[in-house]
C-alpha cells in the first residue's frame, strides 16, 4: 500500500497546484471552464488524498515495516486502536493529516460558499471564490510539496525490520485520539477565513467606492469552527497533560502550548468583531488585520512544532523542516498584509461608532485585551530566542511572568464578558445599563462578601470568583428575562386555552426556554460558550490558588494525610507486556472527619509503566474527581523493596474545566446551527376605506 | 511484493485518469462558453454587475432583519428603553425599506415580495375604483359591486344591475 500512497500523494500535489493556478487564471481571464475545472481539481484532491491516507492507515494495520514511518511509530505489540494516533505521531504522517483535513475543509467551504461569493452574476468567474480557492489550494500545495519531497510518510527502508520502534508511550492515551487532530485542524483551518477575506479583497476592483461585506458570513462560520477546534484541542491537551505527564498540572506555558493558544486568542477577537461588521458594516480593516494575525500565529505554531528553535514536549523533535516552515511563515505574514495595505483605501467602515457605551465598543475593548494577552504570550515565547541572539545567554520566561502580566488582563476580559452582552447595539443609556447590571453586580457582591467571611484573602482569587459570579448571574438573568418574555407572548398566543396541572406548569417554562434558545441561536449559543469559559476560569482559579501537593515515599501498609484525606498504600503488582513493564499500585483513599473518624471513599490504582525501547517511563494518575475537588495520586517511582514514591494533590474545582469542553462544543453547535430562510411577512390587510372622494 | 506494486500502479493510474476526466470535463461539456477567450471577455466585476449588487442588497436586508430581531429581543429583555427602541426600530425599518425598494427596482426581489407588491397594488386598484349606484346614481366604491354590498346612500344592492365597471388594474410590473 505504500506505493499507492506515494503515487496518490504526487497526484494530489499535481491537482492542488493545478487548482491554485487555474483558479486564479480563470478569474483573471473570466473563464468559467477554468474556474470550474479548478474547483473539480480541488474536489478530486480530497478523494485522492483520502486514498493516500487510507494507504498509510492500512500500512499501519498490516505493520508494513518496510515503510520507514510505520517502522518508526508502531510495533507488533501496539494495539490496533492506536493506529489512528500512530498515523500522526511523526512529522510525515501529521503533514499528510494536515493536507487531508485542509483539502476536505476547503472543499466544503467552497462548496457551501454563498452565492454572492461564488457566482453573484451567475458566472462562476464573477465572484471572489476563485481567488479564495486559489489561496486555499496554494496553501495545500505547500503542505503537499513538503510532504512529498521532504517528509514523505511512504518512504521505504532498504530492509524490512522484524519489529518497529513502537509508538511514543506518551501518546497512548485517549486524549491523543482527539487533541492533536483538533489542534492541527484548528491551526490549518484558519486558512479558510483568511482565504475568504483575502479573496474578497483581491476581487474588489480598485475603482470601487467601497468594500463589500459578502465574505463576512462565511468568514464568521469558519472562524467559529476553527476557534472551537482549537479550544477543544487546547482543553484536551490540558487534560492529557494532567493525567499522563505526572506533575499534576495541565498548563506549563510551554512554547508549543503557547503557539496554539495565541491564534485561539486572536480568533476569539475575530469571531466577536466580525459580528460588528455583519451588523453595522464597521471594523472592516480590523477584521482583516485580525484574521491575518491569526493566520500568522498559526503558521508560527506550525514552525515551532516542526523544527522551531525552542524544544518542547509537544514538538516533533529534531527536524530539518524548520527553515521551510520559517520561510512559509514569512510569506504567510507578509503577503496577506501586502494585500491588506494595497486594498486599504477600500476598507472604510460604513458607519461610525455611535457611542462608547454600546456592544460594538465593548467588543473593541475585548479585542484589545485579547490581542494584548496574545502578544504578551508571544513575547514570552520568543524571548528566550531574543535573549540568546542579543546576549548569548538564553533566558527562559516562566509561569510567574505570564501570571503577573496575563492574569489582570484575563480578569478584565472576564469582566467585559459580563458587561458586553448586557449592552445593546449602537447606543445604551446609563439608566438601562444600571438596570441590566444591578442583579449581576449584586450577585457578585454577595459572593465576594461570602468569600471574605469564609476567610478568602487572595485578591486575584477573590476577583476571579466574584467576576465569575458576575458573568454567570448576568447570563442566568438574561435567560430568566427571556423565558419570562417568551412565556408572556406564548400566553397571549394561547389565550382561551386552558392548561392545568403541575406538568403543564413545568412544561411552559421549559418550552419557553427551548424556544428562546432556538429562536436566537447565535446569541444563546454564545452565552453557553461564555458559561463554559467561566467553568474554565473556576478551574484555573481553584487550582492556581488552592491546590495542595505532597510528595511521599510509602512502604506497603503505610499511610499519609493531606488536607482532609488520608491514603493507605497497599502495595504494587507488576505486569509484563510485550513493550512495557507496568507497576500498578493499590491505594485506599479515606476522608477524615473533624471528629477524627475516617471513611473509606475508594481504592484507586495509579500506575507507572517502563518502556525499554524508549528508555522512558509513563505514568497514569489515579484521580477521584468531584465538582468540588480532585484527589490525584501519581506514582513517581517504584523501588525494588516494594516502596513507592507518590505525588499526591488536591486540586479544587478542576472538574469544571473538563466539563467545560462539551458545554463549549454544545454552545458552538447551537450558535452555528443554520437558520431557516426568512420569508417576508405578508402586509397587514386593512379594511377598505369608505370615505367618499371629495371630487368624483 | 511485485503484485502489490502492480496493484498500486494500476489503481494510481486509474485515479490519475479519473482526475484528468474530472479536471477536463468542464472544458468539453456542451455549455463550456469561454475557454480560451481573450482577457477582454472578463466578466463584469461584482461592483458593476447588477446581480452582484442584488446579492449584496439581499445580504444587507437579511442583516437588517437580524438587527430588528435582536432589537426586539433586547427590548423584551428590558435592555433597551422604549424611546431608544422606537428610534432604532424606525431607523432599521427605513434601512429595510430602502433595501426592499432597491430589490424591487432591480427586478431581483424574491417571488414573495413581488407577489406581495402585486396584491397590494390590486387592492389599491380596487379601493381606488368608483362607480355609480344603479338606483340613486350616487358614486359608490367599486368593491361593493364585487361583494354585492348595499349602496350607502339608498341601500340598494350595488352589484345587482349591470355589474360594476371593472376596477382599475394596478400598474404593470
Amino acid at each position: 500500500m505504500g506505493d499507492l500512497g506515494a503515487i496518490t500523494l504526487w497526484i494530489a500535489l499535481a491537482l492542488s497546484a493545478y487548482s491554485a493556478v487555474a483558479s486564479v487564471a480563470g478569474k483573471l481571464r473570466g473563464s468559467a471552464a477554468l474556474v470550474e475545472s479548478a474547483q473539480a481539481a480541488m474536489y478530486t484532491t480530497v478523494a485522492v488524498l483520502f486514498v493516500s491516507t487510507l494507504s498509510l492507515v492500512t500500512a499501519f494495520i498490516g505493520r508494513d515495516f518496510e515503510i520507514a514511518y510505520v517502522a518508526r511509530h508502531s510495533e507488533l505489540a501496539m494495539p490496533d486502536r492506536y493506529t489512528w494516533v500512530a498515523f500522526y505521531a511523526g512529522n510525515e504522517g501529521s503533514l499528510l493529516y494536515i493536507a487531508m483535513v485542509l483539502s476536505a475543509m476547503a472543499a466544503v467551504a467552497v462548496w457551501r460558499a454563498p452565492r454572492q461569493l461564488a457566482a453573484p452574476s451567475g458566472h462562476p468567474a464573477s465572484g471572489s471564490l476563485p481567488y479564495t480557492t486559489g489561496i486555499l489550494m496554494l496553501i495545500l500545495t505547500f503542505f503537499l510539496a513538503v510532504t512529498a519531497v521532504m517528509a514523505n510518510p511512504f518512504e521505504k527502508l532498504p530492509f524490512i525490520p522484524a519489529d518497529g520502534e513502537g509508538i511514543n508511550p506518551l501518546l497512548t492515551h485517549f486524549g491523543m485520539f482527539l487533541h492533536p487532530p483538533a489542534l492541527m485542524a484548528g491551526l490549518v483551518g484558519i486558512s479558510i477565513p483568511l482565504a475568504f477575506a483575502l479573496g474578497s479583497l483581491l476581487a474588489r476592483p480598485s475603482t470601487a467606492s467601497g468594500y463589500g461585506d459578502e465574505w463576512v458570513d462565511a468568514g464568521r462560520f469558519w472562524g467559529i469552527i476553527t476557534w472551537a477546534l482549537l479550544a477543544s484541542g487546547l482543553l484536551l491537551g490540558s487534560w492529557w497533560a494532567y493525567t499522563i505527564l505526572g506533575w499534576g498540572g495541565y498548563w506549563f506555558w510551554d512554547p508549543v502550548e503557547n503557539a496554539a493558544f495565541m491564534p485561539w486568542l486572536v480568533l476569539t477577537a475575530f469571531i466577536h468583531c466580525i459580528m460588528v461588521q455583519k451588523r453595522r458594516g464597521m471594523f472592516r480593516m480590523w477584521n482583516i488585520a485580525l484574521v491575518n494575525v491569526a493566520f500568522g500565529m498559526a503558521l508560527y505554531g506550525m514552525f515551532m512544532n516542526r523544527g522551531g528553535s525552542v524544544p518542547s514536549v509537544h514538538s516533533f523533535g529534531a527536524s530539518s523542516l524548520g527553515w521551510v516552515f520559517l520561510t512559509f511563515l514569512a510569506i504567510g505574514v507578509i503577503v496577506p498584509f501586502v494585500i491588506f495595505f494595497w486594498r486599504y483605501p477600500l476598507l472604510k467602515s460604513a458607519q461610525n461608532l455611535d457611542s462608547m457605551l454600546s456592544r460594538e465598543a465593548a467588543f473593541l475593548v475585548n479585542n484589545l485585551l485579547l490581542l494584548a494577552i496574545a502578544f504578551v504570550t508571544l513575547w514570552g515565547t520568543v524571548y528566550p530566542l531574543i535573549s540568546r541572539l542579543t546576549s548569548g545567554e538564553e533566558i527562559t520566561v516562566a509561569r510567574p511572568f505570564y501570571d503577573q502580566v496575563n492574569g489582570p488582563l484575563m480578569l478584565g476580559l472576564v469582566f467585559l464578558m459580563g458587561v458586553g452582552p448586557m449592552l445593546p447595539w449602537r447606543r445604551a443609556n446609563w439608566a438601562s445599563v444600571r438596570r441590566a447590571l444591578t442583579i449581576p453586580a449584586a450577585a457578585a457582591a454577595a459572593v465576594a462578601v461570602l468569600l471574605l467571611i469564609l476567610g478568602l484573602r487572595q485578591p486575584y482569587a477573590l476577583a476571579g470568583f466574584t467576576l465569575a459570579a458576575f458573568v454567570a448571574s448576568g447570563i442566568l438573568m438574561e435567560w430568566y428575562r427571556g423565558v419570562r418574555a417568551r412565556m408572556r407572548s406564548e400566553r397571549m398566543g394561547t389565550r382561551g386555552r386552558k392548561t392545568t396541572g403541575a406538568l403543564a406548569a413545568l412544561r411552559a417554562p421549559v418550552s419557553a426556554f427551548g424556544g428562546l434558545i432556538w429562536a436566537n441561536r447565535p446569541r444563546y449559543g454564545g452565552y453557553i460558550v461564555h458559561l463554559s469559559v467561566i467553568m474554565v476560569a473556576l478551574g484555573i482559579v481553584g487550582t492556581s490558588f488552592f491546590n495542595t501537593q505532597k510528595d511521599v515515599v510509602l512502604s506497603p501498609g503505610e499511610t499519609t494525610a493531606i488536607e482532609n484525606y488520608e491514603i493507605r498504600y497497599l502495595g504494587t503488582t507488576q505486569a509484563i507486556y510485550g513493550n512495557r513493564t507496568e507497576f500498578i499500585s493499590s491505594v485506599e483513599v479515606y476522608r477524615l472527619a473533624p471528629d477524627g473518624t475516617k471513611e473509606l471513599l475508594d481504592t484507586i490504582s495509579p500506575n507507572r509503566a517502563f518502556y525499554p525501547s524508549f528508555n522512558m517511563a509513563s505514568t497514569r494518575a489515579a484521580i477521584r474527581s468531584t465538582p468540588v475537588e480532585d484527589f490525584y495520586v501519581v506514582p513517581s517511582e517504584n523501588l525494588p523493596d516494594g516502596d513507592a514514591g507518590f505525588r499526591i494533590l488536591v486540586n479544587p474545582l478542576i472538574w469544571w474545566m473538563w466539563v467545560a469542553g462539551p458545554v463549549m462544543v454544545l454552545g458552538t453547535v447551537i450558535a452555528l446551527w443554520p437558520e431557516p430562510a426568512r420569508v417576508p411577512a405578508p402586509a397587514p390587510i386593512r379594511a377598505p376605506t369608505t370615505s367618499r372622494p371629495t371630487a368624483a | 511484493m511485485e503484485g502489490q506494486a502492480i496493484f498500486a500502479i494500476l489503481v494510481g493510474a486509474a485515479l490519475a485518469v479519473f482526475s484528468l476526466i474530472m479536471v477536463g470535463y468542464p472544458f468539453f461539456r456542451g455549455n463550456a462558453p469561454d475557454f480560451g477567450e481573450p482577457p477582454t471577455a472578463r466578466p463584469p466585476e461584482p461592483s458593476s454587475a447588477p446581480e452582484a449588487d442584488d446579492a449584496g442588497v439581499a445580504a444587507s436586508l437579511e442583516s437588517v432583519y437580524d438587527s430588528i430581531d435582536t432589537l426586539e429581543l433586547e427590548y423584551q429583555l428590558g435592555n433597551v428603553p422604549e424611546s431608544q427602541y422606537r428610534e432604532q426600530l424606525q431607523a432599521y425599518r427605513l434601512e429595510a425599506a430602502a433595501a426592499v425598494k432597491a430589490q424591487l427596482e432591480s427586478g431581483a426581489a424574491p417571488p414573495e415580495l413581488v407577489l406581495e407588491r402585486e396584491v397590494l397594488e390590486a387592492r389599491a386598484g380596487i379601493r381606488s375604483a368608483w362607480q355609480s349606484c344603479p338606483q340613486c346614481d350616487a358614486p359608490v366604491p367599486a368593491y361593493l359591486a364585487l361583494s354585492r354590498g348595499p349602496c350607502p346612500h339608498c341601500g340598494a344592492p350595488v352589484g345587482d344591475t349591470g355589474g360594476p365597471t371593472p376596477p382599475q388594474p394596478g400598474p404593470e410590473l
